[in-house]
């Protein structure tokens, strides 16, 4: 198993109180893989309590509210139940990118247009992002469903495009 | 005819609740000014349909302000828990080098304190009796305690990020002057109407609260910013303070 970080229990009893994305840089700063020597030197104790998590579960951690996961002891079967959760809600999230932005299919469905607009603003990479955020929702919040849509529209509508 | 309808305030919330999960993330300017930009949309859409009287407003307003207040009191709730930690936790957190700085980012802080200076600056500009509603206190707590923590040595906050923190708040305050000057220029000329000088009722607002409260340093330096923009307005008769704004504001 290629494993990019590490989930810990101890250090999460240390640091329940930092915000969700100092944890997601904290785990990924001082349990990567370059640091395995220096970690296992530094935190011996908790070592034993160690358990490899991909980069892919890591990344999960922007997605999910975590916060009250992490403010409980976390024990290994309850990072393994959260690990599976978190895919099953993966799985789920694939259904929203087939989804179109047009101003009919927002109002349509309602709940699967703010898990799209979730997706594009959480995920995906700075220019189109902020796209989206000036022609889409900002068209959005500005006409409501009176809006014309953008030419973007036609060009991020479409999964295959967002993938792109 | 679903195409034509208008967002409702459900489906407003649940917008703004997509941006409220933006701003722990964004790092860039662009995006965080996108962000504000939307937000400042819902809510001055929601202004200006209460100003119309065609529609009824929705009550957007309140409801961000809450959460507004909400995050600004759990941020302050954080800060006060931090600086009372035990001696064996802070040498723990130093001895890893880990989350040592402090319990909350001062980026998220000055992410909010854009946004309330843009609020600020969208409510007064479309509503002239803004500063008479509940929501005026509300943003005006939430403004100056998320400057008071920005500003704090404690925070540890860059330099550059408290400078542009104090240039946005002199920024928001000067600019709804000017608004609220063009806007009784343009409808009162003839009769050669004064604008209302918005920043006396702040100013009166925080030395209320001032007096009134035990925590009244928190407001201090809001106040001296609003002071020190009331003094530099152009475009005015007096800038002068009031007596009874000198007086309250050295009893403190």
């Amino acid at each position: 198993m290629s494993a990019s970080a590490f989930a810990l229990k101890e250090p999460v009893d240390y640091v329940w109180e930092t915000s969700l994305l100092t944890i997601h840089v904290g785990v990924c700063r001082f349990f990567s893989r370059n640091d395995r020597e220096r970690f296992d030197s530094r935190l011996p104790r908790a070592k034993s309590s160690c358990l490899l998590v991909s980069k892919h579960d890591i990344a999960k951690l922007n997605t999910l509210n975590l916060r009250k996961v992490v403010t409980e002891a976390m024990g290994d079967s309850e990072i393994q139940s959260w690990i599976s959760s978190a895919r099953a809600s993966d799985e789920n999230a694939d259904s929203c990118d087939v989804f179109a932005w047009r101003t009919e299919s927002i109002f349509r469905d309602w709940p699967l247009a703010m898990t799209y607009a979730q997706k594009r603003l959480l995920t995906s990479k700075t220019k189109p992002r902020i796209q989206f955020l000036r022609e889409e929702l900002l068209s959005l919040a500005k006409h409501g469903g009176k809006s014309t849509l953008s030419s973007s529209s036609l060009k991020y509508s479409r999964c295959r495009a967002y993938k792109t | 005819m679903s195409g034509l309808q208008d967002l409702s305030l459900s489906q407003t919330l649940d917008v703004f609740g997509l941006l409220t999960q933006t701003y722990p993330r964004y790092v860039d300017t662009l995006s965080r000014d996108a962000v504000e930009a939307i937000g400042v949309e819902l809510v001055k859409r929601d202004e200006l349909r209460g100003e119309s009287q065609a529609e009824d407003k929705l009550g957007i307003t309140e409801q961000i302000l809450g959460w507004l207040s909400n995050e600004v009191g759990r941020i302050s709730k954080r800060g006060s828990s931090r600086s009372g930690g035990s001696v064996f936790s802070i040498v723990l957190l130093t001895k890893f080098h880990i989350y040592s700085a402090s319990s909350y980012a001062p980026a998220d802080i000055f992410v909010l304190l854009s946004w309330s200076c843009g609020l600020y600056t969208v409510c007064m500009s479309c509503n002239p009796r803004f500063s008479s509603t509940q929501c005026w206190k509300a943003l005006t707590s939430a403004l100056s305690s998320l400057f008071d923590l920005l500003m704090a040595e404690s925070t540890g906050t860059k330099a550059s990020m408290r400078k542009s923190g104090l240039t946005r708040v002199r920024r928001a305050l000067r600019s709804v002057y000017l608004m609220l000057f063009f806007y009784y220029q343009r409808h009162y000329s003839q009769i050669r109407i004064q604008a209302p000088n918005h920043l006396s009722t702040l100013l009166s607002v925080l030395l209320a609260k001032a007096e009134a409260n035990q925590e009244s340093l928190r407001l201090v330096p809001l106040i001296g910013v609003a002071i020190d923009v009331n003094l530099r307005l152009k475009n005015i008769a007096s800038t002068s303070l009031s007596v009874e704004i000198k007086v309250v504001f050295l009893s403190l």
